[in-house]
C-alpha cells in the first residue's frame, strides 16, 4: 500500500512540477519542498490533489514542509489519515 | 581487570574530552576580552577610523590575543587527537572560521552598522562559532542560548543594567507563560493581557524610564516569533529541546538589529544540523559576506546616488530617483543575508533568503525571493488556513488561491503597522503603504490566475541567446514596476507621489491640461503599461525552469572558501592602502566607511528635532534607526508647553517666565522670552554684554542650563572681569529650530534694547531659509524683506506646489537671502555700536565633505557683511562621537561635554579677539596673557 501511494504521488509530481523529467530522478528522501521543485501553491495544489485521490482531509497545518517535503512524508500524512 | 581498564581508558577520554572543551572555552574568551577591550575602555585605546586595526592594540591584548588563540588551537588537537574530528574536518573548519575573521575584519573596519557590532557582537559570535563547534552536539544549544544572553549583556549592561535585566527578565517570563501547562487559549489570554500591558508602557499611558530600550527589543522578539512557536508547538512542530526553544527567542544578533527576520521555528528546529556541518557553516560564511557586501553597496548608492524627491526635475532623474530608492533595499537584504549566516554558522540551516531579488522575473517569482521569511510566515498563519478554509466551503481552487492571496496582503500590511506600533511606539497608518501592498497583492494573484492557465513549464531547456535576452527583458521590465511601486511606497501621501510624476515630466497632465501634456502622459502610462504586462506574463516569454533534484546537491570541499577569501581580501585592500591613496580616494573610502547620514537625511534629521517626520523610508532608514531610541518624553517643538505660535514671520517664540520639560532637559524662560537666567533691560555700569544669537545649539536643545556652553562662558568670562571690578553678562537670544530670518528679526525685537557691546551669532544646521520662506508664502505672510519677495517671484512658486517642490526651487537663491540677513544683522550691530561676531559651530559628526563648501561660502558672506569671523571646526574631533552628542536619535546636538568644549575654545578665542582688538570684552590688558 505505502508503495503504491509513492508510486502514485512521484508520477504526479513528476508531471506536475518536473514536466519532462523522469519520475525516477524523484527519489523517497528528494526533498520536493526544501529544494524549491515544489512551491507554495503546488504544495496547495498537491494536498487538494490527496484529498481527493485518497479521499483524505488535510488539515492547513498540515500543509507543512514535515508532512509534504518527501515520497516518504507524504506516504505517511496519507497513510495516517486513511487509518 | 580488563573491565576495570576499559572503564578507566572511558574515563580518562571523557576527561580528555572536557579539558579539550574548557581549553576551547577558555582560548576563545581570551581571545575575546582582548578583542573586545577597546569597546569598553572609551576614548582610551580606541582605534579611530582609517588608523588599522592593530594600531590602538596594547601589548597586555596581543598576548591575551596569542595566548587564547593558542589554547583553543590545542583544544582543537586534543579533540582530534581524541577522534573527535578528522583532521579533514579540522581543516574545514579552521578555513571557515579564517573566512569569517577575514569578513569580521572588514566588517570592523568599515564600521558596518554600530559599533556594539562591528567591535563587539562580531567578535562575540566569532568566538561562540568556534566554542560551539567544539562542544559536544547535546550541548551546543545551551551554548547557542548562552550566546544569545551574553549578546545582549555584553551591549547593554554596562551602560543600562536596570533595561538589560528587565528586558531577560520579560523575556523568560514570557516564554514561560507560553510553556504553561493549560490550555492554549488561557496561554494566548495571559499573553494578550501581557501585550495590553507593554502596549501601555511602550505608548507612555504607564510612565518608566526604561521602555524606549525594553519594549521594542521586547517586540523584536516576541511579536511574530512568539505566534509560530505557539502554532507550531500546538500542532506538535518544532524542536522540543528546551535549550533550542529558549535559544529561539534569544537570536544572538537581534539586540543590536530590532528588524529581525522572522525565522520559522518548525524550520529553526527541523533544520539544526540536517547535513554536514561544514556545509552549513561554509554557506553562512558565505552569505555572512554577501551580506557585508550588500551593506557596502547599500553605502555607495545611500551616500553617492540617491536624489531627493524635491529635486527630480525630468524623466531621467525621475529613473534615476526610483532606481536608487529602490537600491536603498540592499540594506535589508545585506542585514538579513549577515543575521542569517550567522545562525547558520551555528547549525540552523535555515533558507536563503533574497535570493537575487533583484533578478526577479514577474510578481511570484519576486515575492518568493524578497523576504523568504515573511513570505513563509504568512504562508503558515494566513495563506494556507484561508485556502484551506475557502476550500472546504466548496471555492475551487484557483478562486481559493485568489482570495488567499488578497487576505495575506490585507494581513501583510497591517501586521507592518502593528510592528511600526512596537519599534516606534505609533501606529502607522498611510494610504501609500495600503496602496503598495493592495497593488502588490493583485498583481501576484492576476499573474497567479494567468500562470494557471498554463501548462507546466518545461524545465532545463537549453539557454539560446534569445532566451536570455528575453528573460532579460522580462527582469528589467519586474525591477521597473517593483521600483515604482516601491516609489509610492516611500511617498508621505500620494499627492506627494503624483507631485514627484509631475515634477519630473512624466505625468505633466497631472499640472496642465494641454495637448502636450497629453502626450506626454499618455506615452508614460503606455511605457508603465507595456512593463506591468511583461511582468505579469500577458506577453509571451520565458519563464523560470523549474528546480530539478540534480540542482540541489552540492558538496563542502575546501577550495570552496578560495572565492569569498579571496573577495574579503579585496575589500580589505583599500582600507590597508589608504594611507597611499589620494584625498579625493581617501574620502571616498571614509564616505562608505561608518554609518553617517546622507545631507538629505541629515537635513531631515534636523528638522525632525522641532517637529514630527511623516516621510521616513519605513524600516529601511538609518533616519529611523536613529529616531528609534528618542525619549519617549520628546514632543514636537509646537506641542513645548512654554512655546506659543505667533502670526508674523517668526513662527513661533519662548513665553517669557515658562518653566517646562523639553527633550528631557528643564527649560526655564526668564522674563524677557530667553532661556536665560534674568538680566536688567538697562545695562549695568562696568559690564560688557554679548548678545547671542543662533538656534538650538545655542539654546541648548537636551542639555540643562547650568551645563550650556553659553552658561559657562559667561561665568569663566566673569569670573576673569571680576578682577577688575567689571563683569560679563551674556544674554541667550538663541531660539530652537529658528531660521536665519527669524534670527535676524528677533534679533531686531529683543537683543538690542539691551545694548549689547558683542553680537555672537550662531551658524548652524539652518542657514538656509528656503524651507521658512516656502512656509511662510504657503500661508500667506508677508515677507520682511524686499530680496525675499523678489527671490519668491523669481523662483516661480506657486502656492499649490508641495513644499518640498517649493524648496526645490528656492534653492538657487539662498545664499541671496543669506547675505541680505547677514548684511541686516551686521550693519544694525555696528549702528548700535556693538561688534558682530560670525560663529561656525560643526556638528558633533564633523563635517562632511558635501558641507565644506557651503560653510566656505557662509563665512564669506558673513565677512562680507562685516562680521569678526571665528571658526573652530575641529572643536569635537579628538573625542569619540559618542561622548559628545546628546544621544543616538540626536547626533547633531552636543551634550553637557560637548558644551564644555565649545565653552573652553570660545573663551580662549575671544580672549584673542579681544587682545588684538578686534572686540571689546572689557578686560583689562594683558587678559589673554594671564588667560594663556
Amino acid at each position: 500500500m505505502r508503495d503504491e501511494v509513492k508510486a502514485e504521488v512521484r508520477a504526479y509530481v513528476a508531471e506536475q512540477f518536473l514536466p519532462g523529467e523522469s519520475p525516477d530522478l524523484i527519489t523517497d528522501t528528494t526533498l520536493l519542498v526544501s529544494d524549491g521543485i515544489i512551491d507554495s501553491l503546488g504544495s496547495l495544489r498537491l494536498v487538494s490533489w490527496l484529498e481527493e485521490r485518497f479521499g483524505i482531509t488535510i488539515q492547513a497545518s498540515e500543509v507543512a514542509v514535515d508532512h509534504l517535503d518527501t515520497l516518504d512524508l507524504i506516504a505517511d500524512l496519507v497513510l495516517s489519515k486513511r487509518g | 581487570m580488563s573491565a576495570l581498564t576499559q572503564t578507566g581508558s572511558e574515563r580518562f577520554a571523557l576527561n580528555a574530552a572536557a579539558i579539550s572543551v574548557l581549553l576551547v572555552i577558555a582560548g576563545a574568551a581570551a581571545a575575546f576580552v582582548a578583542l573586545a577591550a577597546d569597546y569598553y575602555g572609551v576614548g582610551v585605546n580606541r582605534c579611530e577610523l582609517g588608523c588599522g586595526l592593530l594600531q590602538s592594540f596594547g601589548a597586555s591584548q596581543m598576548a591575551l590575543l596569542a595566548l587564547g588563540v593558542a589554547a583553543t588551537l590545542g583544544g582543537s588537537a586534543l579533540q582530534m587527537r581524541l577522534g573527535m574530528h578528522t583532521l579533514r574536518e579540522a581543516l574545514g573548519f579552521w578555513l571557515i572560521t579564517g573566512q569569517v575573521a577575514l569578513v569580521a575584519l572588514i566588517i570592523r573596519l568599515y564600521e558596518i552598522e554600530s559599533r556594539a557590532f562591528f567591535e563587539l557582537v562580531t567578535t562575540l559570535i566569532l568566538c561562540g562559532f568556534v566554542i560551539n563547534h567544539h562542544t559536544p552536539r547535546p550541548a551546543r544549544p545551551k551554548v547557542f542560548f548562552a550566546l544569545g544572553i551574553l549578546t545582549i549583556v555584553a551591549v547593554f549592561a554596562a551602560g543600562k543594567p536596570l533595561e538589560t535585566a528587565l528586558l531577560i527578565g520579560f523575556a523568560l517570563a514570557i516564554f514561560w507563560i507560553a510553556n504553561l501547562n493549560i490550555a492554549m487559549r488561557w496561554r494566548v489570554l495571559i499573553l494578550a493581557l501581557v501585550l495590553v500591558a507593554l502596549a501601555a508602557v511602550h505608548t507612555g499611558l504607564i510612565e518608566t524610564s526604561w521602555s524606549n530600550i525594553v519594549v521594542p527589543l521586547l517586540a523584536s522578539m516576541f511579536i511574530f516569533r512568539l505566534v509560530i512557536y505557539l502554532y507550531d508547538t500546538h500542532n506538535g512542530h518544532g524542536p522540543k529541546d528546551l535549550w533550542t526553544r529558549l535559544g529561539y527567542f534569544f537570536l544572538p544578533p537581534n539586540p543590536l538589529f530590532p528588524f529581525f527576520p522572522v525565522v520559522d521555528f518548525a524550520t529553526f528546529g527541523r533544520t539544526y544540523y540536517n547535513q554536514a556541518a561544514l556545509l552549513i557553516y561554509q554557506r553562512g560564511a558565505d552569505w555572512i559576506l554577501r551580506g557585508v557586501i550588500h551593506l557596502l553597496l547599500y553605502r555607495v548608492v545611500y551616500q553617492f546616488f540617491t536624489i531627493a524627491p524635491e529635486q527630480v526635475g525630468t524623466p531621467l532623474e525621475f529613473v534615476h530617483f526610483v532606481f536608487a530608492n529602490f537600491a536603498l533595499y540592499l540594506r535589508i537584504s545585506g542585514l538579513f543575508h549577515l543575521i542569517v549566516g550567522v545562525l547558520l554558522l551555528f547549525g540552523f540551516n535555515l533558507h536563503e533568503t533574497h535570493s537575487r531579488f533583484y533578478l526577479s522575473s514577474g510578481f511570484i517569482d519576486f515575492w518568493r525571493r524578497i523576504n523568504v521569511y515573511w513570505k513563509d510566515f504568512m504562508q503558515k498563519l494566513v495563506f494556507n488556513p484561508a485556502y484551506m478554509a475557502l476550500k472546504k466551503r466548496g471555492f475551487g481552487h484557483i478562486a481559493a488561491v485568489l482570495l488567499a492571496i488578497a487576505a495575506t496582503f490585507f494581513v501583510t500590511w497591517a501586521l507592518h503597522a502593528y510592528q511600526w506600533f512596537w519599534l516606534r511606539g505609533v501606529l502607522h497608518f498611510s494610504l501609500p503603504d495600503f496602496l503598495f501592498w493592495a497593488l502588490l497583492g493583485v498583481f501576484l494573484a492576476l499573474q497567479t490566475y494567468i500562470e494557471s492557465k498554463r501548462p507546466p513549464a518545461a524545465a532545463a531547456a537549453q539557454p539560446s541567446l534569445l532566451r536570455q535576452g528575453l528573460l532579460l527583458g522580462r527582469q528589467l521590465c519586474t525591477l521597473f514596476v517593483i521600483c515604482l511601486l516601491w516609489s509610492l511606497w516611500g511617498s508621505a501621501t500620494v499627492a506627494d507621489w503624483f507631485d514627484l510624476l509631475a515634477n519630473a515630466g512624466v505625468a505633466p497632465l497631472l499640472r496642465s491640461n494641454t495637448p502636450e501634456a497629453w502626450a506626454l502622459t499618455v506615452v508614460s502610462i503606455g511605457i508603465a503599461a507595456l512593463a506591468l504586462a511583461v511582468t505579469l506574463g500577458l506577453v509571451p516569454g520565458p519563464v523560470q525552469p523549474a528546480r530539478t533534484p540534480a540542482r540541489a546537491q552540492q558538496p563542502y570541499a575546501h577550495w570552496r572558501s578560495a572565492v569569498p577569501v579571496g573577495l574579503a581580501l579585496l575589500l580589505i585592500a583599500p582600507q590597508a592602502l589608504k594611507p597611499r591613496l589620494s584625498i579625493d580616494q581617501q574620502l571616498a573610502i571614509e564616505a562608505v566607511s561608518g554609518s553617517r547620514l546622507n545631507a538629505y537625511d541629515q537635513a531631515a534629521m534636523t528638522r525632525g528635532y522641532y517637529e514630527e517626520l511623516t516621510n521616513i523610508n519605513r524600516f529601511n532608514s538609518p533616519l529611523w534607526e536613529s529616531l528609534m531610541f528618542r525619549p519617549q518624553s520628546f514632543q514636537d517643538m509646537a506641542d513645548w508647553a512654554g512655546v506659543r505660535r505667533r502670526n508674523d514671520y517668526i513662527r513661533y517664540d519662548f513665553i517669557p517666565g515658562a518653566e517646562f520639560n523639553a527633550h528631557g532637559v528643564t527649560i526655564r524662560v526668564n522674563s524677557f522670552g530667553m532661556r536665560d537666567r534674568e538680566y536688567s533691560l538697562a545695562k549695568p555700569p562696568n559690564t560688557t554684554r554679548i548678545a547671542l544669537i543662533g538656534s538650538s545649539r545655542a539654546a541648548g536643545l537636551g542639555v540643562e542650563q547650568e551645563h550650556l556652553f553659553e552658561t559657562r562662558l559667561e561665568n569663566a568670562l566673569d569670573a576673569q572681569a571680576e578682577t577688575d571690578g567689571r563683569s560679563v553678562e551674556i544674554l541667550n537670544f538663541a531660539l530652537p529650530g529658528s531660521f536665519t530670518v527669524e534670527r535676524q528679526l528677533l534679533f531686531e525685537e529683543r537683543a538690542l534694547q539691551f545694548s549689547p557691546d558683542v553680537v555672537l551669532y550662531v551658524s548652524g544646521p539652518r542657514e538656509d531659509a528656503s524651507l521658512h520662506i516656502a512656509r511662510m508664502y504657503r500661508v500667506g505672510r508677508t515677507a520682511p524683506y524686499p530680496v525675499i519677495e523678489d527671490v519668491i517671484e523669481r523662483a516661480g512658486l506657486d502656492r499649490s506646489m508641495s513644499l518640498e517642490r517649493m524648496v526645490a526651487l528656492l534653492a538657487p537663491y539662498k545664499y541671496e537671502v543669506l547675505a541680505e540677513v547677514y548684511r541686516r544683522i551686521a550693519a544694525s550691530a555696528r549702528a548700535n555700536g556693538a561688534t558682530p561676531v560670525w560663529l561656525f559651530l560643526p556638528n558633533v559628526q564633523g563635517m562632511a565633505a558635501a558641507n565644506s563648501d557651503d560653510v566656505e561660502m557662509q563665512s564669506r558672506l558673513a565677512g562680507e557683511a562685516g562680521f569678526v569671523i571665528l571658526n573652530f571646526p575641529d572643536v569635537f574631533a579628538e573625542h569619540p562621537i559618542e561622548t559628545t552628542y546628546v544621544g543616538a536619535w540626536d547626533t547633531d546636538h552636543p551634550n553637557a561635554f560637548g558644551h564644555s568644549l565649545i565653552a573652553d575654545a570660545l573663551r580662549d578665542r575671544l580672549v584673542d579677539l579681544h587682545a588684538r582688538g578686534e572686540i571689546d570684552l572689557g578686560l583689562a590688558p594683558g587678559a589673554a596673557d594671564a588667560q594663556r
